[in-house]
């Protein structure tokens, strides 16, 4: 794993840039790194591994961005590649509604991309998804895997999103664990809880896990839970 | 667990615990909340000579009445909000012993928009995954309401809920917020690397902050045409990370911000002048200027130094 450069953003914070966006065995190796690295940089007090990225944020009495920006490549010559992630031999299922009803963007895709919402449908859960990283909001698993022929550009401004919608923004999807200002392009929703603070692990997503989404009826949609 | 303290026997429409943040869960998406306005913050705690981690109440619009249960020793600094106790005017910026049964009511802000209530002793607050700090888009917390008891704690230098001698913020700490017809300058540390063309058309905009805004961002409005970027691969956010989405107009990313975001990043707002920022009024003007990331460094360091955060 290489680095390709290091951006500081604050007065706390930098970011550590890796490899190639689309290298799906590199987003697993930063999420290892990131774990590797928690607890091994002096005043570091955040380490959220991205898709492409590495971002710390750390104590400006105990460290500074060079002495971060040092440690991190000190830390990276005893990083063992390749090794195993946690719980990423299970595949987790997760059913989705898709239906305009519950999907505004579904119509929109479908015709942007030349596709009938079937097809859509089917490109978007026939695939093994791999959780490149867990952020933006508790339980929001950014997954890496979709389909070239479904990536699409985020909306031009964020709008309100409902708890639950599958979003697609370029090359990943996600499901939103709850209603948030979003700008990813809805193409679902998700009637399953994601994110508690009292349960254990409080998120079931694992960074390199797999997840596959499960096309379900009106029906199972409202019995599962879900809010038309 | 300490005195009852406080009955609020009117929320404020936005008012809820905050604390210094929650730090360490960000990989797994939890925001870090925290006091927006941290200088007015640190100032309500150490007027009390509270540890500077102790959980105040945030005031948001104002228009909040308390009743004391007990004797306790209040802080309030932050926006103005025209502070009285049973009718008799209290500075702001400073403390004040309010005594069993008496009142303690706050107008809406009149200058500036998040006040800030310590208590000697500090409130106490359920911790969730290390801190008091209440994000509601997490689902971590609640607003207050009318009715909730704020419980006094013990967590003091120099004995248990001792009423002390009442102290103000030197006036030279004391921000003022007040920028009506006034241009309100924030300062920005530009990426290194970013093309000319970026920085320069964020220097010369005037940007409105818009009636939008919340906990998790300042929404800008731009009196002017900005370059259109393209979305980035999702990374993670800073506090003060100025996002521009291709609409045209840029958020300041503050506390309960999302931990990872995949608009343009152009530039972050210096951390001593996040305060400024949160304080001013929808509809207030502004305008951005640079400075280096060493300059904003030093500032910070010596604000940390101050408060020991």
């Amino acid at each position: 794993m290489r680095i390709e450069r290091v951006e500081y953003h604050s007065e706390t914070t930098l970011s550590i840039y890796f490899g190639d966006v689309e290298d799906s065995a590199l987003v697993v190796e930063i999420a290892r790194f990131a774990e590797f690295a928690r607890d091994g940089l002096r005043g570091v007090v955040e380490v959220v591994a991205c898709a492409a990225s590495l971002f710390l944020e750390f104590d400006v009495l105990k460290s500074s961005v060079g002495d971060v920006e040092k440690g991190v490549y000190g830390l990276l010559d005893d990083f063992v590649m390749g090794g195993e992630v946690l719980g990423n031999d299970r595949v987790l299922e997760l059913p989705v509604f898709y239906d305009s009803e519950v999907a505004p963007d579904l119509l929109m895709l479908a015709d942007h991309k030349g596709l009938s919402v079937d097809e859509v449908v089917e490109l978007h859960s026939e695939v093994v998804y791999s959780v490149a990283s867990l952020g933006f909001a508790p339980g929001f698993a950014y997954l890496s895997g979709l389909n070239p022929r479904l990536a699409i550009s985020r909306m031009s401004a964020p709008k309100r999103v409902a708890k639950g919608s599958v979003g697609i923004a370029d090359v990943q999807t996600a499901v939103y664990p709850r209603e948030s200002p979003g700008g990813w392009v809805i193409v679902g929703n998700c009637p399953v809880s994601l994110f508690d603070v009292d349960a254990d692990p409080i998120t079931p997503f694992v960074v390199g896990g797999g997840v596959k989404f499960r096309s379900i009826c009106r029906d199972e949609f409202i019995e599962l839970g879900g809010v038309v | 667990m300490g005195c009852s303290g406080l009955r609020v026997i009117r929320s404020a429409p936005v008012m809820m615990f905050q604390d210094l943040g929650r730090f360490g869960y960000g990989h797994l998406g939890v925001s870090q909340g925290g006091a927006l306005d941290l200088h007015a913050y640190c100032w309500a705690n150490y007027l009390l000579g509270n540890p500077m981690n102790s959980a105040c109440v945030e005031i948001g619009v104002g228009n909040a009445v308390f009743l004391a249960l007990e004797d306790v020793m209040i802080s309030i600094t932050g926006a103005e909000m025209n502070a009285r106790v049973d009718g008799v005017e209290v500075l702001n910026w400073g403390s004040h012993v309010v005594r069993r049964g008496q009142t303690l009511k706050l107008g809406y802000a009149r200058k500036g928009s998040y006040g800030y209530l310590a208590v000697q002793g500090g409130f106490c607050v359920e911790q969730v995954l290390g801190s008091g700090s209440t994000v509601v888009r997490n689902d971590i917390g609640r607003l207050l309401v009318d009715g909730d008891e704020l419980v006094v704690g013990e967590n003091v230098q120099g004995g248990d809920c001792q009423l002390r001698e009442a102290k103000l913020t030197p006036s030279r700490f004391i921000t003022d917020y007040d920028l009506v017809g006034e241009v309100l300058v924030i300062r920005v540390v530009f990426p290194v690397g970013q093309e000319r063309g970026v920085s320069s058309a964020l220097l010369d905009t005037v940007f409105r902050v818009s009636s939008e805004s919340d906990r998790m961002g300042r929404n800008l409005i731009a009196e002017g045409e900005l370059p259109v970027l393209d979305g980035i691969v999702s990374e993670g956010i800073s506090i003060g990370c100025i996002q521009l989405p291709p609409g045209g107009n840029p958020i300041v990313l503050l506390n309960d911000r999302q931990t990872q975001g995949g608009y343009a990043k152009v530039g972050n707002v210096a951390r001593v002048d996040l305060p400024l920022l949160v304080q001013a009024r929808a509809n207030t003007r502004l305008r951005f200027v640079a400075v280096s990331h060493e300059v904003a460094t030093e500032e910070w360091v010596g604000f940390v130094r101050f408060f020991g955060l």
